[in-house]
């Protein structure tokens, strides 16, 4: 053998080497391809690609597969573009391993979002209810119905001033308080829907607080309205413990 | 409706006597009053009684949306 024999001899076996490097790498480029590939399809399939998160993971994995394809169809002809490649898919390897830990923090996301999410439709089932629709017609309602439970009362500590049954009543009587009497009466009807209205925000507002707990997350809760709703629930079962007595 | 003209007489004539249909009793007791406020004034117009009228007409229409709007409130949280 002389010595070119051994110099072609030594340039195809580091050509055969090479080649077989290059053909692992690639497959390995290509296995990791394919996986990302296939965590596309069961994202779009799921149909979590609309949801914020879904849509953060398949901008990732669309990412990593462009990078995967790239290094695929880079042309390698020499021991150094093949260790460059080689270097750049451990980066991108090492990349993917930052992308899991992206995951990760996406997924706990996800968790947290999806708390959040039962705690909002929770709150919004309690506030989707037009609050305003029911108070208002009942203060209206409450102003006029406070000057008939004034003229139930009156009769009842002086019978014969009015009556229950407006039949019996003196028709002039009962116009003139419902003329003169009613921005008296709107003032304990206001008092009387704004408590309630402050009572059932506070409700909510608890159990908000304690159902984002319980799933282990975090709810911005107003402590003042919880006060509010508290001091109101107190004054509200004195007074009807004092009605109770008294009856 | 004879029923309910004959009423409006009724009222305006025996006033302050305790109302002799029955029927009557059974509406609530907004609108009983606001009956009788009109039937009075039908009778015997007046500017308090009018204003009377008019406020009771906006109680009535009140009752009736908050009963309206909690019954549908209250559907829709049935039905989720």
């Amino acid at each position: 053998m002389d010595y070119n024999e051994v110099k072609d001899n030594a340039k195809f076996h580091g050509s055969t080497a090479l080649e077989m490097k290059k053909a692992k790498l690639y497959g390995e480029i290509d296995k990791c391809l394919s996986a990302c590939e296939r965590k596309i399809e069961v994202i779009e399939d799921s149909g979590l690609s609309t949801s914020p998160t879904g849509k953060a993971q398949l901008e990732i994995y669309t990412d990593m597969a462009s990078c995967y394809t790239d290094l695929l169809n880079t042309s390698v002809k020499n021991r150094k573009e093949l260790e460059d490649l080689e270097w750049l898919f451990n980066g991108g390897k090492l990349r993917e391993e930052e992308e899991i830990q992206k995951r990760y923090r996406l997924r706990k996301t996800e968790e947290y979002m999806e708390t959040q999410y039962v705690c909002d439709r929770y709150n919004t089932s309690m506030y989707e209810i037009d609050v305003e629709s029911l108070t208002k017609p009942l203060m209206i309602f409450l102003t006029f119905f406070i000057i008939q439970l004034f003229v139930m009362f009156m009769e009842r500590i002086d019978p014969g001033y009015a009556s229950w049954r407006p039949c019996e009543v003196d028709v002039h009587d009962y116009a003139l308080l419902y003329v003169i009497g009613w921005p008296f009466a709107f003032i304990p009807a206001y008092v009387i829907v704004k408590g309630l209205e402050v009572l059932l925000e506070g409700m909510a507002e608890w159990k908000l607080f304690k159902k984002t707990s319980e799933a282990g997350g975090k709810a911005s809760v107003s402590p003042g309205v919880i006060a509010n709703a508290a001091v109101y629930g107190i004054v509200l079962a004195k007074v009807f413990k004092k009605g109770k007595k008294r009856k | 409706m004879n029923d309910f003209a004959e009423y409006l007489e009724y009222v305006s004539v025996i006033g302050h006597e305790p109302c002799k249909y029955e029927w009557f009793y059974s509406l609530p007791s907004p609108v009983r009053l606001l009956i009788h406020f009109v039937g009075t004034l039908y009778h015997e117009p007046g500017i308090i009684i009018l204003l009377a009228s008019i406020l009771c007409t906006v109680q009535v229409v009140a009752g009736t949306v908050f009963i309206i709007n909690f019954i549908k409130i209250l559907r829709e949280r049935i039905s989720g």
